[in-house]
């Protein structure tokens, strides 16, 4: 890890803070992007079936999405 | 990974993993929620070169789906095991795995949500995994609570917590 030896300031460490929240909010963004194209798909629709099914032998009813 | 037992043997809903970059797990709810659970990769957290930089992963645990009337998942007694059992199938695939859990604080729920992680990781088995939690704020004086879990055996622990609080402290690294 590359850790600096000098200690930082307070404002340093807040722009150090600030820069990371600004990055996980853009990495988040992406990752939302990513989502609704994965959640609309018909692979993403079929895998919900079977998880249906195999809950069903277990017991657990999960109804169909009303479309 | 599918659970073939019974119920009564395992007290989760069945859950599928997607894969991809993000590793992406899902499961439904009798409540008609669909839920996801993501690891995705974070190597900016501690410095793109840092020691852990392959092995951190952000936690996202989000509702995908709500297929119900209700506007919020009702509470479930399956739900914290099933993010339970999801965890340990990853942890038992990526056993260095760091996964760092931050309350998204846009519309300021992000305390519910530090509480209902809190609640969930009461399921996790605490011989096997370890949690930090503490807080980022920003300059706009938001306030971030985070967790930072790993395997109690994780032979770097020490040394990730303390670079997690030195993060924490001021995110403390060369760009």
């Amino acid at each position: 890890m590359e850790t600096t030896q000098t200690p930082l300031t307070p404002a340093q460490r807040q722009a150090n803070i600030d820069r990371f929240i600004k990055r996980w909010k853009e990495e988040r963004a992406k990752e939302q992007t990513e989502f609704e194209a994965r959640v609309k798909s018909p692979q993403y629709q079929a895998m919900l079936k079977e998880l249906r099914k195999k809950n069903a032998t277990r017991g657990i009813i999960i109804p169909e999405p009303k479309l | 990974m599918q659970q073939e037992e019974s119920l009564y043997q395992n007290p989760n809903y069945n859950f599928d993993f997607l894969g991809g970059i993000d590793n992406v797990y899902s499961f439904q709810t009798q409540n008609e929620f669909v839920y996801e659970v993501i690891f995705r990769p974070t190597p900016y957290l501690f410095g793109e070169n840092s020691l852990y930089a392959d092995v951190i992963y952000e936690l996202i645990i989000r509702v995908a789906r709500n297929n119900s009337t209700k506007k919020r998942p009702p509470f479930d007694a399956l739900v914290a095991p099933t993010i339970a059992a999801i965890f340990t199938n990853f942890y038992e695939k990526s056993p260095l795995t760091i996964a760092i859990y931050i309350c998204d604080s846009s519309d300021n729920r992000q305390l519910i949500r530090q509480a209902k992680f809190n609640r969930w990781f009461e399921y996790f088995d605490k011989n096997d995994f370890t949690k930090l939690d503490d807080s980022i704020r920003d300059s706009d004086g938001t306030k971030y609570p985070v967790s930072l879990i790993l395997k109690q055996n994780n032979p770097h622990r020490k040394a990730i917590f303390w670079a997690f609080l030195e993060m924490i402290e001021g995110y403390n690294y060369q760009k």
